[in-house]
């Protein structure tokens, strides 16, 4: 396999996250349009009609809306899947540096947490608090505590039988600097693949709290809600659906070819040189 | 039986081509073991894949691998398929590896059987025990469907042997096959291998790093060094009167090595420096540079083979000047 | 008078709590080290010689504390080391420091090579400043045959040969005055072997080190070792001097290994030999009886203890 196939994924996917990303950030400053400006109308007005990708039924941009759904969506995964990541990874290393009954405890936490799926959490958490990005930050967040915790306590587990951990402790040193100073260096690469997947996951799950109601409350637009609106117009002005639709696979096409490229990539890395 | 010549490896491409391995050549008769000494960087890995045509993508294989008369290095894969397992058979160096932990030891064994001479499983089967108790497994029909790991390393690698003769091969190549064994296994494998080459009239490769290894059971040695052979001949020869700088520096360097045992405590002459790597290797002898002998011509061109009166050949300019 | 010993050994074994056949089932153990005790004086070059599976990598680790002991004792100049105090052990262990087998994997790829050699300085009593750890780092890694600028590097761009010296210097740093190496040559290729034991012995004389070297090349113990212990299956078959155990082994597993390895003349072609299958141990009695061609009917009952059979030396075996 040549050195272009074997960075295609990377470079794809690498170039539809930061587009995506880029667009995020853009519409902090500014949009074709403001997104939630209602204009009669132009409602349902068809692509390049009004505006770049037309409008919805309340005669707002489309393209602006994406653009700050963008934003929404990927701040949302990324919180989220950083807070479950500092948890789980906190809860995973420290149960493979202590193994014995803390572990069991740790391990069965997490399986207890793989119980409920995200959107069920959602469910229930918007129940106690209400609806909104907090709510999906905690529920999309919790539910990534267990795959974290599980991935680096396996990783962990391997780093801690080579022999320079026993040196490490000839050293001295006790558990918690060991894994501190050579045990999550050493899983780094291994927890940065995961966390883009996860990023992939959390943008799906995300839309999908949103097309339920439980994520982010309107007017803020978001790609989720996008999609449910569309519901009544199918049949009269698809562009509707298709485009926040597009948009969230795109985004996690995007993130996931992240996510393998960079497997691919560290994957030879990784085999030790002799 | 076996005749390579100028078998080279190559890894890149031009202008950045380096060579792993070059002017390989040497003959092998049925009935006869060559041993292939080399440390690591030698290229001796990839020597044993090169012949089998198992190199990995982007090493390229050029010059002459003939088993009787035909050509391999230009075979299709499909033609390849054909010979591996049938005509030429290899053992490896990691028996847990090399052994599919999935499936049974009787079936691996019997796999080669089924696929290249077209046994009927019964049939194949019958012969896998055959070949079991060849090769000194105990209570083999019990062990006939046991799985690799309930069988210890020694016995792994045998199982190995076995699936490597399954089909009666011309060509034995053995890569390492005693290195990750303990001493004592080491002796019985070698044993069993040099029983059945003399019984089923192969020709063996015994590719290692262990001097001891080939010392003791081939007939003929090649050393190699930085991707290149220095010094072949007689084993009982040339690991007495070893000729080449590298190979007497190599030899000399052994603990319990040639000349009997050396008074405890005493240092051990050494080869200074270390193997260079491909790509950073001298452009005329690739041992220069480590060399006690090496004067400036060493480094103007890769030396020919010189030969001394009646004793093997290396590739040394001044192995007439040579103490 | 004889000196306190440097490592005295009492007993030492570990044990492994094998799965039960079923809940009423006896339980049964693995025993990977079983009842080894010797003493190690100052200067001593001491190899512990034996196959893989024979326990020799645990008690290494057993004598660096690196792995709870299931009995017996350790001391180190006199004092037990299984009773002191966590704080106190940890201050110990800058006098007993280990090189490992791997070195591929006994260095951390993540970091420095200065970090890695400097790890073992959090050992020492009062603590040193930056300028002066990097000073130790330079000194001990040139007294490895490397250099100080060398300190920068990753281990990665070093070779086998040379990360083992890196090891050396790591285990160097905090001035020990025993070094235990677990088959430090094994992973290396036979021009290199040669420089690193030349490393051990001259850094024993230089630094008045002593040395306990795991190995199961009995040539590499040969060339350097001024004692040996043979280890069969969690146990010392065999000690005595290097001399007197190459000159005439006592043990008969003693005798197999030296003919497997040293009979190996390299002007001499292979012998045929007949060893019996290693796999089958005997739970009651010499646990080498299946393999033994001196066994006789004690052998099958009682497990022989090591007792010396002449001065300085001992073995473990009815027949003697």
């Amino acid at each position: 396999m040549s050195a272009l196939t074997r960075y295609a994924t990377l470079f794809v996917g690498g170039a539809i996250t930061f587009t995506l990303l880029a667009m995020a950030l853009l519409s902090r400053v500014w949009t074709p349009a403001p997104p939630t400006q209602i204009r009669i109308s132009q409602r349902l007005a068809p692509p390049l009609e009004a505006g770049l990708l037309g409008a919805d039924h309340f005669g707002r941009d489309i393209a602006s809306m994406l653009m700050v759904g963008a934003w929404n969506s990927l701040s949302i995964a990324f919180v989220a899947v950083l807070l479950g990541m500092a948890a789980g990874v906190l809860l995973g290393t420290l149960a493979a540096a202590w193994r014995g009954w803390a572990e069991e405890v740790v391990m069965r936490l997490a399986d207890v947490t793989f119980a409920f799926p995200a959107v069920l959490s959602a469910i229930m958490i918007a129940a106690l608090i209400g609806p909104g990005v907090t709510t999906a930050v905690i529920a999309i967040g919790v539910f990534n505590i267990p795959v974290f915790a599980r991935i680096a306590r396996g990783a962990a587990l391997q780093v801690w039988k080579r022999d320079y951990i026993l040196a490490a402790r000839s050293a001295g040193k006790g558990a918690l600097l060991i894994t501190l100073h050579h045990v999550l260096p050493n899983i780094a690469g291994l927890l940065v693949v995961q966390a883009t997947i996860q990023l992939a996951l959390a943008v799906l799950t995300e839309a999908g709290l949103s097309f339920l109601g439980v994520g982010v409350p309107p007017p803020n637009p978001s790609w989720g809600r996008m999609l449910s609106d569309s519901q009544t117009y199918l049949s009269q002005a698809p562009h509707l659906a298709i485009l926040p639709g597009l948009a969230i696979a795109l985004a996690v096409l995007g993130l996931n070819m992240l996510g393998d490229g960079l497997r691919d990539v560290m994957d030879p890395k990784l085999r030790r040189k002799r | 039986m076996l005749e390579v010549k100028d078998l080279a490896v190559r890894i890149g491409a031009p202008p950045t081509e380096l060579a792993l391995l070059e002017r390989v050549s040497f003959r092998l008769e049925a009935g006869r073991t060559l041993g292939i000494v080399g440390e690591s960087g030698s290229g001796k890995s990839v020597l044993a894949l090169a012949i089998m045509g198992l190199l990995p993508a982007g090493l390229r294989a050029s010059g002459s691998v003939r088993l009787q008369g035909q050509e391999l290095l230009t075979l299709s894969e499909k033609e390849l398929c054909r010979i591996r397992g049938n005509r030429i058979g290899m053992i490896f160096q990691e028996p847990m590896t090399a052994l599919n932990p999935a499936m049974s030891v009787g079936d691996q064994i019997a796999e080669g059987l089924e696929w290249h001479q077209g046994l009927s499983r019964r049939a194949a089967r019958a012969r896998a025990l055959d070949l079991l108790q060849r090769v000194g497994i105990p209570e083999a029909k019990r062990r006939l469907d046991d799985f690799p790991h309930q069988l210890s390393g020694g016995q792994r690698q045998r199982v190995g042997i076995a699936i490597a003769l399954a089909c009666g091969p011309q060509l034995l190549i053995a890569d390492e096959p005693t290195t990750a064994l303990d001493v004592t296994v080491q002796a019985q494998i070698l044993d069993l291998l040099a029983d059945l080459v003399a019984e089923m009239d192969m020709g063996l490769i015994l590719i290692s790093h262990d001097l001891g290894v080939i010392a003791e059971t081939a007939d003929e040695t090649l050393v190699i060094y930085a991707g290149v052979p220095l010094e072949f001949g007689t084993s009982r020869v040339l690991f007495q009167k070893p000729l080449h700088p590298y190979t007497r520096g190599l030899l000399s360097s052994m603990p319990g090595g040639r000349g009997g045992r050396r008074a405890r405590g005493v240092r051990l002459p050494t080869i200074a420096g270390v193997v260079p790597e491909p790509g950073r290797r001298p452009p005329g002898c690739r041992f220069a540079g480590r060399c006690p002998y090496e004067v400036a011509a060493c480094n103007a061109a890769l030396p020919d083979w010189h030969r001394l009166e009646g004793s093997q050949p290396a590739r040394c300019i001044r192995l007439k000047e040579l103490p | 008078m004889s000196p306190v010993p440097l490592l005295s050994a009492e007993n030492l074994a570990r044990y492994h709590p094998l799965p039960r056949r079923h809940p009423f089932a006896a339980r049964s153990f693995f025993m990977a080290v079983d009842g080894v005790s010797f003493t190690l004086q100052r200067g001593d070059f001491f190899g512990i010689v034996g196959e893989s599976g024979c326990g020799k990598s645990t008690l290494a680790r057993l004598l660096m504390l690196l792995e709870p002991a299931t009995a017996g004792r350790v001391s180190f100049e006199g004092e037990d080391l299984f009773s002191l105090p966590a704080r106190q052990l940890r201050l110990r262990r800058r006098h007993f420091q280990m090189v490992f087998q791997d070195p591929y994997g006994s260095l951390d790829p993540r970091l420095s090579v200065g970090r890695i050699v400097a790890e073992p300085l959090r050992l020492e009593v009062n603590g040193s400043s930056r300028e002066e750890r990097k000073e130790r780092v330079a000194a001990v890694l040139e007294a490895v045959g490397l250099q100080a600028s060398d300190a920068r590097k990753y281990p990665h761009e070093f070779s086998g040969g040379q990360r083992q010296r890196i090891a050396i210097a790591r285990a160097l740093i905090t001035r020990p005055s025993l070094i235990v190496a677990d088959e430090p040559v094994s992973a290396l290729d036979v021009s290199v072997q040669a420089q690193v034991l030349n490393l051990l012995l001259d850094l024993q004389e230089e630094h008045g080190l002593t040395h306990l070297l795991i190995s199961h090349d009995l040539a590499v113990v040969e060339q350097v070792c001024n004692r040996i212990a043979v280890m069969y299956l969690g146990r010392f078959v065999e000690t005595g001097s290097t001399e007197d155990i190459f000159r005439e082994p006592a043990h008969p597993y003693s005798r197999l290994l030296l003919e497997a390895l040293l009979g190996r003349d390299l002007t001499r072609r292979r012998r045929h030999r007949k060893t019996a299958d290693p796999s089958a141990t005997p739970s009651r009695g010499c646990a080498f009886r299946p393999r033994c061609p001196l066994a006789i009917e004690r052998c099958a009952r009682e497990a022989p203890r090591l007792k010396a059979i002449a001065p300085g030396r001992a073995a473990a075996c009815h027949v003697l």
